[in-house]
């Protein structure tokens, strides 16, 4: 199998690479033309992104990096940050409810996926409770993200632990680039009613400001026999961000944001006493606000300073189950120059959170309050091996945390240019996925096996309970990844990338003895589940992205992930980790100007199916028609999902929310700036 | 093992497309779109001539920016040659043909500004709402790519024509 593995996907890479290399296009440009003889066209299509934590060329850096622009953001009709993702190649996004995602990177999907870092203008939007991201929280108005780079493989040398398997980079416009008012709003059927509205302004001549505010209500979603569902979801946020232009060429950026929101929730629960379980329709209340500061020294030197903080307040509420977190965070980081060969980063972090939980009889965290604190240290040396070919990239990070103690994460990456154009990388790295709040300190009932059942032929009701435990360790990842780029004219490119991860002490649920609780009220017993690390496995995968811009106004862009997923030792929950990603994954989308005014632009997409779950394939497409009626109003119709009526993606895990599947759908948007 | 073993495979494929390598810098990327402005902008008559005729490149900024500006050094716009001056003394800015402020110098454009007003400096720099206060080219990044802004009036009111092939490709020209 694994030779066979090797084999198949080296062909396909080979084949792939012949196709590229002997596929005649006009304007591919000698391999000997510097970028100082590119002309004004090609230059507009060189991508930067700022991955490696300074900005660089797509094609300089030495890892799987995708951006999804603005206008990928707009042309796709997307509504929010999870829908936009599924643009890039090795994200797994997946909905089973109006406000419940998947999402991951290569892997290990879940609506607790815990191995993916996100940060929006710098501010993680990871929640320690369970080491992953709730997305149903975390919004802004789509128009103000400038970009998104989703950064596949190990990024935990730079960015800490969590980015185990990726790196998502939310980036908002500066608010020079948003002058002036916008007023968005739109209605349809699965996106009820939306609006946002911004204003930008100067503060004197080095300043610019914009504020905002933003609303919607969503509709319920069916479940599999296409009844309504109980997940209606209304939210609204406001905010704002200020960048100055301070004197000797610093620069400030102050950004702050308040949201509230009202989440519908059916959740399934196991009760000790007759009916034994219970359905309760509750409405989880979330809001929060944060504030962030960033100051970017520069000078007549190469070296610049960040120093970075943000506070974060945000509380959830789920019936009586209550969630309080306050986050610090403070960050320092120096690029300084090192003789002619070298380019040294590095950073001092420190991250506070404090929790405040109310835990419910299903659900619960002990003790309920608890501080944790995050040191980390981080060093990356860019060494130019041999000048404007061969570039190596050293890095490691150091950090102490509350759970389990000192880890260190280091990476090298070999970066080789062999000419203007193309690009090929290698990369190895270690990665750990430290501990969560809710595995070192909860306890989850899973289910309650009436008695006298077939399961369960005592005459106690017995009680499956996963229980979380302070023994339970780091996961670990050696991750070893190779790539090529290849901009074969200005335009067509393709990118290409193999990884190989190799997953050590992965998160396990083992069945204990079985307690008797004969003098509680109602008499039952306990199977507990205990956490550990007896987990192992790998993960194996080629994804291939290809643009390509046949004429002026239409432009082709389109990806194909391939993974091969092999674990063993996991038991309880998580021995679905095979089953519950797609093996492959293809997106083809098609953006056309029609005319000055009219666009036209189509998605498609197919997912594999999720035999853990017993979810089959499924192709979607998604249509928009985007028409200019003058410089400032845009109106535009989008149809979403077109080809099911209803089609479930993923299922909820560790906690009993009711699934629910993924509508067609249709709505109107109407932008307007003035 | 696996990764060695597979590159092997691969190398060899991948052998024959080796050529001239270039990593390059924001730098390059912006010298190389200077360079272009330069190739599409024409100079009055009477602007300073050079002894060797040369287009004098005259750069504000840090180490990184100079390195970068230094790729164009010496290539051809229309028959002259760029030679490029880094950080010049403000009064030497008149002879330059080209002037580009790096955003970490913005603090430099007012100075800068005085001396190349109503001289024929083509003027260029990547700080925000640079165009909009008066320069000629501004380099702005947008959707991870970088585009430029044009200001007609500013390079009317020096007397510097800046031609269509420009024009068209601004992002947007006032």
């Amino acid at each position: 199998m694994r030779n066979q593995w090797r084999l198949r996907s080296c062909t396909l890479v080979v084949a792939a690479t012949f196709v590229v290399w002997h596929t005649p296009v006009s304007g591919a440009e000698p391999a000997s033309r510097s970028v100082a003889d590119l002309s004004l066209e090609e230059l507009m299509n060189i991508q930067v992104v700022s991955g490696s934590k300074k900005l660089q060329r797509i094609a300089d850096s030495a890892s799987a990096v995708f951006v999804i622009t603005a206008e990928d953001i707009r042309r796709s009709g997307v509504t929010s940050i999870p829908e936009a993702l599924r643009m890039a190649p090795g994200v797994e996004v997946a909905r089973f409810g109006s406000n419940k995602w998947a999402v991951s990177i290569r892997g290990f999907n879940g609506r607790f996926a815990n191995k993916l870092l996100v940060l929006m203008d710098g501010r993680t939007l990871y929640t320690p409770l369970f080491a992953g991201v709730q997305w149903e929280l975390h919004d802004t108005v789509l128009e103000d993200i400038e970009r998104i780079e989703v950064i596949r493989g190990p990024g935990a040398a730079l960015w800490g632990a969590n980015a185990v398997n990726g790196v998502i980079n939310i980036i908002t416009r500066h608010a020079k680039n948003t002058q002036g008012a916008l007023l968005s709003a739109g209605a349809g059927s699965a996106e009820r009613a939306f609006g946002a509205a911004r204003f930008g302004g100067s503060i004197g001549e080095d300043g610019a400001y914009r504020v905002y505010a933003k609303g919607f209500a969503r509709d319920r979603f069916p479940d599999a026999i296409g009844q309504e569902g109980r997940d209606d979801w209304n939210a609204g946020s406001v905010g704002f961000r200020i960048d100055r232009a301070l004197s000797a060429g610093d620069d400030l950026l102050v950004q702050g944001q308040a949201f509230s929101g009202r989440v519908g929730e059916r959740l399934v629960s196991g009760r000790l006493l007759p009916p034994f379980q219970v359905i309760e329709d509750i409405d989880q209340q979330n809001k929060g606000a944060h504030l962030l500061v960033r100051w970017e020294g520069g000078g007549r030197t190469r070296s610049a300073t960040t120093l970075q903080g943000f506070v974060d307040h945000a509380e959830y509420h789920l019936g009586a189950l209550v969630e309080k977190r306050q986050t610090l965070d403070l960050e320092l980081q120096q690029r300084t120059p090192w003789g002619v060969a070298h380019d040294l980063v590095f950073g001092l972090g420190y991250r506070f959170s404090r929790d405040d939980i109310a835990s419910i009889e299903t659900i619960a965290i002990a003790p309920d309050k608890r501080n944790t604190h995050l040191w980390s240290a981080f060093v990356q040396d860019e060494w130019t091996l041999i000048p404007e070919r061969v570039r190596l990239t050293l890095g490691a990070r150091l950090e102490h945390n509350s759970y389990t103690g000192r880890e260190i994460q280091p990476s090298a990456r070999l970066l080789w240019t062999p000419s203007q154009t193309q690009s090929v990388w290698g990369s190895v790295a270690r990665a750990v996925r430290t501990p969560s709040r809710a595995e070192a300190d909860g306890r989850i009932r899973r289910e309650v096996l009436p008695p006298l059942t077939a399961t369960n032929p005592t005459p106690l009701p017995v009680e499956l309970a996963l229980t979380g435990g302070r023994e339970f360790d780091s996961e670990r990842l050696h991750a070893f990844e190779v790539g090529y780029r290849n901009q074969i004219s200005a335009r067509m490119s393709v990118d290409m990338t193999l990884f190989h991860n190799r997953y050590e002490g992965i998160r396990s649920f083992t069945m204990g003895a079985t307690q008797l609780q004969l003098l509680a009220v109602p008499p039952h017993a306990i199977i507990p589940v205990p956490i550990g690390n007896a987990g192992s496995g790998r993960v194996r995968g080629v994804e291939v992205s290809a643009e390509v811009r046949p004429t002026d106004g239409w432009r082709l862009s389109g990806f194909l992930a391939r993974q091969w997923l092999d674990f063993s030792g996991a038991t309880g929950p998580d021995t679905q980790l095979e089953g519950s990603s797609p093996r492959h994954t293809v997106s083809l989308r098609s953006t056309t100007s029609l005319s000055r005014s009219v666009e036209f632009d189509l998605w498609l997409r197919h997912v594999d199916s999720l035999p853990a779950f017993s979810i089959p394939s499924y192709t979607s497409v998604d249509a928009r028609l985007g028409w200019k009626i003058n410089r400032n109003l845009d109106v535009a119709l989008i149809g979403q999902n077109l080809l099911d009526k209803r089609r479930p993606e993923f299922v909820a895990d560790f906690v009993g929310t009711a699934t629910y599947q993924v509508p067609r759908g249709a709505y109107v948007k109407v932008d307007w700036k003035f | 093992m696996f990764l060695i073993r597979w590159l092997i495979a691969c190398a060899s494929v991948l052998y024959p497309v080796m050529g001239q390598a270039q990593p390059h810098t924001e730098s390059q990327i912006k010298a190389a779109y200077v360079l272009n402005f330069a190739k599409f902008t024409d100079w009055p008559a009477k602007a300073p001539v050079a002894a060797d005729a040369s287009l004098a490149v005259c750069v504000i900024g840090n180490q990184e920016t100079v390195a970068g500006f230094a790729s164009i050094e010496g290539k051809a716009v229309q028959t002259r040659e760029v030679r490029v001056r880094s950080n010049p003394p403000l009064a030497e800015l008149s002879s330059c043909h080209v002037l580009y402020i790096d955003a970490s110098e913005r603090a430099s454009v007012p100075g800068a500004f005085k001396v190349a007003s109503s001289r024929p400096i083509l003027t260029v720099s990547d700080a925000v709402g640079f165009v909009d206060a008066g320069g000629m080219l501004g380099l702005v990044m947008v959707d991870g790519r970088i585009r430029f802004d044009a200001n007609r009036e500013s390079a009317q009111a020096a007397g510097l024509r800046l031609r269509a092939q420009l024009l068209t490709l601004a992002r947007t020209v006032r």
